[in-house]
């Protein structure tokens, strides 16, 4: 059967000519790898949403004045928007974390609730689920490479050279992050099966 | 022990970075190292977990800015 998927760099040119549809179609294509490299450098549910949405308005805007020039290159573009301004925002809110409320209470750790709630409700024990939560616990370094490896497909020497550091060192922080979460995995199924044989 | 340097070169090996020559080396350090046969079957187990962990983008995020492209397109029309 013949393949007649259009890529990327088609759909922004008939986007360009102001097939509407066009736009659609990539946004279809490329949301849910942009909100999980959002997702998992901001680690909040609500933030990664506007962000998202600032991503692709950014995008939107820059296509439509004539100024984007990587043609056939549309997710790694995109992916570079969402890191930088997902790592802006990130180290906006380290400089900044506490902002109190009327109650005393940190808007961020109501965020925090919030967000749980609606994921408990949605799977529990799911291993894709506690792997989610297991890479939000890892430090900085490690989260960022493993983001910029796996969602931005990024090369560990490309890593090194927008993180500022050797390869060997983009590689040992990947290699501790794949250690960390061995270990959490491995902890939370011993923790299960404690659970189960008590009852 | 493994050195620092072989685990790192275990690590672009299954991200399939490596060159033939390093493959070549590490194919030989596996076939020596028990522990380092371990990291491999445990690590490759993970990063295929890692590459099937997508979160869904939020369809009120996704409406959001597909109205916005439809007004900017109205805009520019």
């Amino acid at each position: 059967m013949e393949n007649t998927r259009l890529s990327d760099s088609q759909l922004l040119s008939q986007y360009k000519k102001g097939n509407e549809e066009a736009f659609s179609e990539l946004l279809e294509r490329h949301k849910d790898r942009v909100f999980t490299t959002i997702y998992l450098i901001v680690k909040d549910q609500y933030l990664a949403e506007d962000l998202m949405q600032e991503v692709f308005i950014k995008a939107i805007r820059t296509i439509k004045s004539g100024k984007y020039n990587e043609e056939g290159k549309f997710l790694p573009w995109i992916l570079r928007i969402a890191h930088n301004i997902a790592i802006d925002q990130f180290r906006k809110n380290k400089r900044y974390p506490m902002i109190i409320m009327e109650d005393g209470s940190n808007v961020f750790n109501t965020l925090e609730f919030s967000e749980e709630s609606v994921e408990s409700a949605q799977i529990k024990q799911d291993t894709y689920n506690l792997l989610k939560g297991f890479i939000k616990e890892l430090p900085e370094t490690q989260r960022e490479v493993l983001v910029m490896r796996h969602y931005m497909q990024m090369s560990f020497q490309e890593i090194a050279d927008a993180t500022n550091v050797s390869i060997n060192t983009a590689l040992g922080r990947m290699r501790y992050a794949l250690i960390n979460l061995r270990k959490k995995l491995k902890q939370n199924s011993n923790a299960y099966d404690k659970n189960f044989y008590r009852k | 022990m493994i050195k620092t340097s072989t685990e790192n070169e275990l690590i672009r090996f299954l991200y399939k970075e490596s060159s033939q020559n390093e493959e070549t080396e590490i194919n030989r350090a596996l076939a020596e190292d028990k522990d380092l046969q371990e990291d491999l079957f445990s690590f490759s187990a993970m990063i295929e977990k890692l590459n099937k962990l997508t979160i869904k983008a939020p369809e009120r995020a996704v409406n959001k800015i597909l109205a916005y492209a439809r007004q900017s397109d109205m805009e520019s029309a």
